[in-house]
């Protein structure tokens, strides 16, 4: 999470922890600085250093090294409590930088020599398990970490094998963590460190006795964390029951993220192809992420908006998890600018690029609503929702904007650019119909091995096509991008 | 939703196979009925055998009020020609159009496996042109032949082996035909209930084009026809009428919504948000996707929905439309186990 700007080769601020700061920082490589404007949804902090919270060198390295300069504020408050193995509930907005409050703890904690798994992370879908492991092996990245990610979708067999082998931090989705340590396979009886990202999620009725039964393989004497931005009631019976006085971390005033402007447009069932088709040809989207309702609409979207001449790639449930995977990595690497999806790419989803959402179908519930805007605007950066909504859907906008206490305002004719776009890139004109790949920011790209254009070697890869002309997949649909969309 | 359909002409067959047209005056959900004004008893028409033929009647009853529990089907009269004779490759000429209603569409062809023949019209109709009925639903064998519909006034004969529970689907049933056929397709009310829909429009299995007009999309005239505003609880001090648009400027509103809020940190760390777990009226199994009961249900109105927005219903898979219950999306696996959630997240309401 590409942080405010400070000189990286720190020069007087360091303390006494690191001594020799120049000299080991000087072979970092961390990526070029993210200079985008940001709300104080992160930059209100109380000016502690990475520096001061006595981590190891080498993950203090990790850290610099992915660009990171100070902690955001959870990251502030939640680092230094979880490191004195105290169970912790923490709250704090979308894109604020949870993961990493919780990662870097756990890592701390971990002693290589150790053949164990010594931190479970839990997330509950399995996207959010690859980008989270990739932050684990990222910030481990000099304290050679065994960092492994499973997921339900992938064969039991190679995760078998895998645990034949050293790992330090298990990061997956519940349900396939615990077929593994119910089957004797990973072997959690050492493992001090539980955490539940986007906790209520997981403690949703499906998901809670998966949780408890998981638990069970864990060490009495462990430490249980919870992140999420939302917390129902709900989680508070997991909390007395589970939890030794957890330390409440609430950075929350309000709940939605201060960079992110919501508007609605009124339309029609019918008239929603072509609002979302002007909104394409007048915003300057650098990546954004359309949400539909039900997975088919998200296949007869992603259809309709290739056949509008724009590129897109599609996710959601039904799919392959190989397909899923190489549409959630190549959306990250920016291979194209637009992802029609459902709920499952709801949560957690860290696309520094995106800036753009908007609700195809208005969601149902505020915290579905939240959690999908909360898809831009990711650390603190500025961020647009769009909204289109049907007369149906009058009351949900109600009741969500009461929930949330904020406003949803009409669109206006023009949307200034000064709310969603980074200043860099305003000068860049033509919204989307340029050749240039979406810009990924910074961050990304250390996940990035390279940046990779569309090649002819992917077309019958990964992406189903939304139909039966599309199949190709990217190689087509980078190819409309070329030319002026059809209008 | 359906009430846009008041004073639509509109058929209405009963369980008892008798068809009525009429115009549509009123729907009341409390109790459950439906009245039509100026009401012609069209009778059994081809529906039932000829044991069983009611006839017609002649005068029209000023109004009659149904039991929606009781109503087969019912259907909007558009005399939208979309067949006329000259489709008939026999017809060399005509003169004077009759007007023929469409519903020559909604035939057996799209998902309904059932007997769907369009009964020919009988010559006996009235006053009115006469329309075909917008689909035989299946009729299956009536447990009572007794007729009880066609009496004038607030009729409704003693109903019998349909219970409270048909009473509320067969209303579900109204609502939703009536929304289907506002055409925008948007108008499906979605609470879950089961049973419904037994005479189903082939609406969900049509496909149209939707033509993206090449002007851009009019969001101010569109808004403009929105009241975000109206459906909130009118508020006592009428703040809402002076002027004040956006429901959160005056003071007073902003203190009644501070109790309002799911979420208040100097309450509590846990809010009440409305979620998409606890939206689902039972937590059976998944939150995301197949929600208990209304499945089907649900699915028939997406269909129609996605109609609506992109001119066809989708999932529509290798098997066919028949095959869309089984199957989502047509995908050969679907790991359903425990992963709900990213499964098509459609909240109940």
């Amino acid at each position: 999470m590409s942080q405010s700007a400070r000189p990286s080769a720190s020069t007087s601020t360091a303390s006494s922890a690191t001594p020799n700061d120049a000299s080991w920082r000087a072979g970092l490589r961390p990526p070029p600085k993210d200079l985008r404007p940001q709300t104080e949804d992160v930059t209100n902090t109380k000016g502690t250093e990475f520096e001061d919270m006595f981590l190891r060198r080498e993950l203090l390295m990790g850290i610099f090294e992915a660009g990171f300069e100070r902690p955001s504020p959870i990251q502030e408050e939640a680092i230094p409590v979880a490191l004195t193995k105290r169970d912790i509930l923490a709250r704090a907005k979308n894109g604020t930088g949870k993961t990493a409050a919780f990662v870097i703890p756990s890592l701390q904690q971990i002693d290589v020599g150790k053949n164990k798994i010594q931190a479970l992370l839990l997330v509950p879908t399995r996207e959010l398990a690859l980008q989270t492991s990739q932050v684990c092996k990222i910030l481990g990245k000099h304290m050679g970490i065994q960092v492994m990610v499973t997921t339900g979708g992938t064969t039991l067999k190679d995760d078998i094998m895998r645990l034949s082998e050293t790992v330090h931090v298990l990061v997956g989705t519940p349900g396939r963590i615990l077929d593994l340590a119910g089957k004797n396979v990973a072997d959690l009886s050492e493992c001090p460190v539980f955490v539940m990202d986007e906790a209520d999620k997981l403690l949703s009725p499906e998901f809670t006795p998966v949780m408890e039964q998981l638990l069970s393989f864990l060490p009495t004497d462990r430490q249980v964390m919870l992140f999420s931005a939302t917390f129902p009631m709900m989680v508070k019976d997991f909390k007395d029951k589970r939890m030794r006085t957890p330390y409440e971390i609430n950075l929350m005033e309000e709940l939605t993220l201060r960079g992110v402007t919501q508007y609605y447009a009124y339309v029609e069932e019918r008239q929603k192809v072509h609002c979302l088709n002007t909104l394409f040809s007048k915003l300057q989207i650098n990546q954004s992420i359309i949400f539909c309702n039900s997975t088919n609409r998200v296949e007869l979207l992603a259809k309709k908006v290739t056949d509008l001449g724009y590129s897109c790639f599609y996710s959601h449930a039904k799919m392959l998890q190989s397909h899923r995977n190489r549409v959630f990595h190549d959306f990250r690497n920016g291979v194209c600018r637009n992802l029609v999806c459902s709920d499952l790419l709801t949560r957690g989803i860290d696309i520094q690029a995106v800036n753009v959402v908007i609700n195809f179908d208005f969601p149902k519930n505020s915290e579905t609503y939240l959690h999908r805007i909360g898809r831009s605007g990711r650390f603190g950066h500025l961020g647009l929702a769009i909204n289109l909504v049907t007369y149906e859907d009058r009351f949900n906008l109600y009741r969500i904007e009461q929930e949330l206490g904020t406003e949803i305002q009409p669109i206006p004719q023009a949307i200034d650019k000064g709310l969603y776009v980074a200043p860099s890139a305003a000068e860049e004109s033509a919204p989307q119909k340029s050749q240039s790949q979406p810009q990924p920011s910074q961050q990304q790209r250390q996940q990035a091995p390279s940046q990779q254009t569309p090649s002819n070697s992917r077309q019958n890869g990964a992406t189903p096509a939304p139909s039966q002309g599309q199949r190709g997949g990217y190689a087509n649909q980078a190819a409309y991008r070329n030319g002026t969309p059809t209008r | 939703m359906a009430l846009s359909f008041i004073g639509k002409p509109i058929s209405l067959i009963s369980h008892s196979d008798v068809r009525y047209r009429g115009i549509l005056a009123g729907i009341d959900p409390a109790a459950s009925t439906i009245q039509l004004s100026n009401v012609f008893s069209m009778g059994t028409e081809s529906r039932r055998p000829p044991s069983e033929f009611i006839p017609p009647v002649q005068e029209p009853y000023q109004y009659i009020i149904f039991r929606a529990s009781e109503v087969k089907d019912l259907a909007v009269d558009e005399p939208a020609p979309l067949r006329s004779v000259h489709d008939d490759p026999a017809v060399l000429g005509a003169s004077a159009p009759g007007t023929q209603p469409q519903y020559g569409t909604y035939g057996p062809q799209y998902q309904q496996p059932v007997v769907a023949q369009p009964p020919p019209p009988q010559a006996q109709a009235p006053a009115y042109p006469q329309p075909v009925p917008v689909q035989d639903a299946p009729a299956p064998p009536m447990i009572s032949a007794v007729q009880t519909n066609d009496v004038p006034g607030p009729s409704t004969g003693p109903s019998r082996v349909n219970s409270v529970h048909t009473a509320a689907a067969s209303m579900e049933t109204v609502q939703r035909a009536l929304g289907d056929l506002r055409g925008s397709g948007n108008a499906a009310p979605a609470h879950g209930g089961r049973g419904g829909r037994r005479g189903h429009h082939g609406h969900g299995g049509e496909t149209k084009d939707i033509k993206v007009p090449s002007t851009d999309f009019d969001f101010q005239s569109s808004n403009a026809r929105f009241d975000k505003t109206a459906v909130a609880p009118k508020k006592k001090d009428s703040d809402n009428e002076n002027g004040v648009t956006s429901g959160r400027n005056s003071p007073t509103d902003k203190k009644d919504e501070k109790d309002d809020l799911a979420y208040n940190p100097t309450k509590s760390f846990f809010d009440s948000l409305s979620s998409s777990t606890q939206a689902a009226p039972p937590p059976t199994r998944g939150t995301g996707g197949r929600r208990g009961g209304g499945g089907r249900n649900r699915r028939e109105e997406e269909r129609e929905r996605n109609v609506a927005t992109f001119g066809e219903p989708g999932g529509v898979g290798l098997m066919g439309p028949g095959a869309y219950v089984g199957g989502w999306g047509g995908y050969g696996r679907r790991g359903g186990r425990l992963r709900g959630r990213g499964a098509p997240p459609v909240g109940g309401r």
